[in-house]
């Protein structure tokens, strides 16, 4: 059934090299990897396994060393700065460990960021973002500072800023790394409804167990290789230890 | 299949970031204040040179206007009793006008045309020019330069084709940069070889007017004569070639006056009686007992009246009405203020080398502006690399280089606008109080507003100007960020 899936993201043999000082650090050893319309993928490594520099390859946020990054069959780096910003802008919903809000601005003007940033009109951004709240449950909130929010609350803003411009794929580092259980299974719920209802295609590094559980696939990833790729259904999830 | 086009990603507006900036300054007012600060503190400084400066300038010129008629009567004093001196007729030549009363003195004189005086007065700037810069150089420079000849000797020694030749080796070797050219040198040393006849000639005719003036003069000193110029006298002085107005006579005649008055009350002090009478009128001791404090006292009726009866029990009665010795006291002690803001203003002054301001002055400027500069540019960078996830969000969020690069410039920009406007008014509260230290009343009653207001303006477009160069860097630091660093975590 996957097989016959529209292909969003797909890599080939990207190699990603770090000059430190004297030595060379290869982060990426090479990585094909093709990843669907609507699927909900979990990456997971230790740190330091190249996780990062994956996610940074697969948002548009960094170039390559060798390989091809293709984002709807777009060749990221066939892109300038300018369309790399579209890209990012219209295509790619980003959602930190640290919720990354800026400070000084209200939940609601944060989410409207990015539909500034995408040409939207004032009074359509504000609907929109208000809509957007709605969606996360923080309606009510929206005159709030990130500061006047709890640690959820900032990243349910946040979600709903990464959702501004519709985009079809969101990628998600460490959603939940920094929130308790509790909260962090509103962060889940929202990320789950996102994906079954809006057919958003989500790539989630977490350690979250919970959220690995909901995945549809699950990437190890080891020494800038991937270790293994299997379907959530090959795979055992307890808490406490993945195998 | 592909359901996305990348276009390019829409430029937001001016008014858009303007928007976001301030709410960004608003949140970080602190951070801000300081940039606000450096600027402030910078621009106030530009401006209280600035305003101290015009201020001095416009009293400099009130006060040139007030001691007009003092230096009139010096000149013409040393012009009726002393023979025309090269240096005077060097300046005069330089610096008179086409056509006005020094020039046709000359003509007269030197029995030539005005149109004669052009070259010598051409000569004379130049000679003026060389002059200072060889009293510039020292003397351990000037003696292999020139040998022993000084002042316009040299000119006389380096007419001699062998001479020059030397002097241009010398002058090779030690890498000094004259005036003029090695060509326009010796032209003018030719030209000054030429004019030399009719230069003589003027010199020569001042000469036997001043002879002549003997007989003006009748056994008088020239400052008693002036003091008693009238329209005879006008005529005779100029029938000597003298150019005497009757305004100028009349203007003469009264500041004379009043110089031969006050020196005959000054001369009261040697009235040893007198000194200790006044002593104990006044209560201070008798050596304190000096000009300042005679005119001090002379310039009240009371005061004027008393010196005059006292003068008359202890000595020489002293023929003078006590209105008039009141009169002369009040003009003396006005004078003593006058010619304590010229030495406020010779003191500050210093030469003029750019639109009437000093080199130390656009110097001190210069270093300000630099010393402003590099700490905007220090908060700045400081506040970008504080706001590294920030940038980086926003460039994940869609915003372009560009945003990112405005967005910091004008953060700067309108630091540097509200530190402008601060220091400017500091600056021009800080200039204020010095000029009035300085020159007293005479600042107030001279403040040139339209200058200080054009000078504030100018104060304010170089503290935002500054603010704006010094964030590029910085500004395309932040730019030039990757969006990655977004991920990081603290």
């Amino acid at each position: 059934m996957t097989k016959e899936r529209p292909v969003i993201i797909r890599t080939r043999s990207l190699k990603k090299l770090y000059q430190l000082g004297e030595t060379e650090v290869q982060a990426l050893r090479g990585i094909d990897v093709e990843i669907y319309r609507g699927e909900f993928l979990c990456v997971m490594g230790p740190s330091g396994s190249g996780k990062s520099t994956f996610f940074n390859m697969v948002g548009g946020l960094d170039a390559p060393s060798a390989g091809r990054v293709f984002i709807d069959e777009v060749d990221v780096a066939q892109l300038n700065a300018v369309e790399l910003a579209f890209l990012r802008c219209q295509k790619i919903g980003y959602i930190f460990q640290t919720y990354n809000l800026v400070h000084y601005m209200t939940a609601l003007e944060n989410v409207t960021v990015p539909m500034a940033f995408a040409g939207v009109p004032d009074d359509e951004a504000m609907d929109r973002g208000m809509d957007l709240l709605g969606m996360v449950g923080l309606k009510d909130r929206w005159f709030h500072k990130p500061i006047e929010m709890s640690g959820g609350q900032q990243q349910r803003t946040a979600i709903a800023r990464s959702m501004a411009n519709n985009p079809s794929l969101l990628l998600c580092d460490e959603p939940t790394g920094n929130l308790d259980f509790k909260t962090g299974d509103e962060i889940h719920g929202i990320l789950k409804r996102l994906n079954s209802e809006r057919g958003v295609t989500i790539i989630c590094a977490t350690h979250d167990h919970r959220l690995i559980d909901m995945a549809d696939r699950i990437m190890w990833v080891r020494d800038g290789m991937i270790e293994r790729l299997a379907q959530r259904k090959d795979v055992t999830v307890e808490t406490g230890a993945v195998e | 299949m592909s359901d996305f086009q990348i276009r390019e990603q829409v430029k937001l507006s001016a008014r858009r970031c303007a928007a976001l900036v301030l709410d960004g300054i608003r949140f970080r007012l602190f951070r801000a204040s300081v940039t606000v600060a450096v600027v402030g503190l910078a621009v106030a400084f530009l401006m209280a040179i600035l305003g101290d400066s015009l201020i001095g300038r416009q009293v400099e010129g009130a006060v040139r206007e007030l001691t007009g008629p003092r230096r009139s009567v010096l000149f013409w004093t040393s012009r009726l009793s002393s023979p025309l001196s090269e240096q005077d007729l060097a300046v005069t030549l330089a610096r008179g006008k086409e056509g006005g009363a020094r020039r046709r003195e000359f003509t007269r004189w030197g029995k030539c045309s005005e149109e004669e005086l052009a070259e010598p007065a051409g000569v004379a700037r130049r000679e003026l020019a060389c002059l200072e810069f060889f009293e510039n150089l020292g003397e351990g420079k000037l003696r292999p330069l020139v040998g022993r000849a000084r002042g316009r000797e040299i000119f006389s020694a380096l007419v001699d084709d062998d001479a020059f030749a030397g002097f241009l080796e010398a002058l090779g070797n030690t890498g000094l940069q004259m005036p003029l050219s090695r060509d326009e040198f010796r032209e003018f040393l030719r030209d000054r070889e030429r004019t030399e006849a009719l230069r003589r000639r003027i010199v020569e005719g001042h000469g036997r007017a001043l002879a002549a003036a003997g007989e003006f003069l009748g056994g008088r000193t020239a400052l008693e004569a002036l003091s008693e110029i009238d329209e005879p006298a006008r005529q005779r002085l100029n029938e000597l070639g003298f150019v005497v107005t009757a305004e100028e006579a009349d203007m003469l005649r009264n500041e004379a006056r009043n110089t031969l008055d006050i020196m005959r009350l000054t001369r009261l002090l040697g009235n040893t009686q007198l000194k200790q009478r006044f002593a104990i009128r006044y209560g201070i001791k008798a050596e304190d007992v000096n000009a300042n404090a005679l005119f001090e006292a002379a310039g009240s009726d009371s005061g004027a009246r008393w010196l005059l009866e006292t003068q008359a029990e202890t000595g020489e009665p002293l023929e003078m009405t006590a209105e008039r010795v009141r009169e002369v006291a009040q003009t003396q002690v006005a004078r003593n203020k006058i010619a304590r803001m010229e030495s406020a203003i010779e003191s500050s002054a210093g030469k003029k080398v750019w639109l009437g301001f000093s080199s130390r002055v656009l110097w001190l400027t210069a270093v300000s502006m630099l010393v402003c500069a590099v700490g905007i540019a220090n908060a700045m960078l400081m506040s970008v690399t504080e706001r590294f996830v920030e940038i980086a969000t926003m460039k994940c969020l869609g915003a372009t280089d560009g945003f990112i690069m405005t967005n910091f410039i004008f953060e700067s920009g309108f630091q540097g606008l509200a530190g402008g406007v601060v220091g400017a008014v500091i600056g021009l509260l800080l200039g204020l109080l010095r000029s009035i230290l300085n020159y007293g009343l005479q600042a107030w009653m001279n403040l040139p507003f339209g200058a200080l207001a054009s000078a504030m303006g100018i104060s304010i477009v170089a503290g935002v100007t500054l603010s704006v160069i010094a964030a590029v860097y910085p500004a395309r630091v932040a730019a030039k960020l990757a969006p990655m660093e977004a991920m990081r975590v603290e």
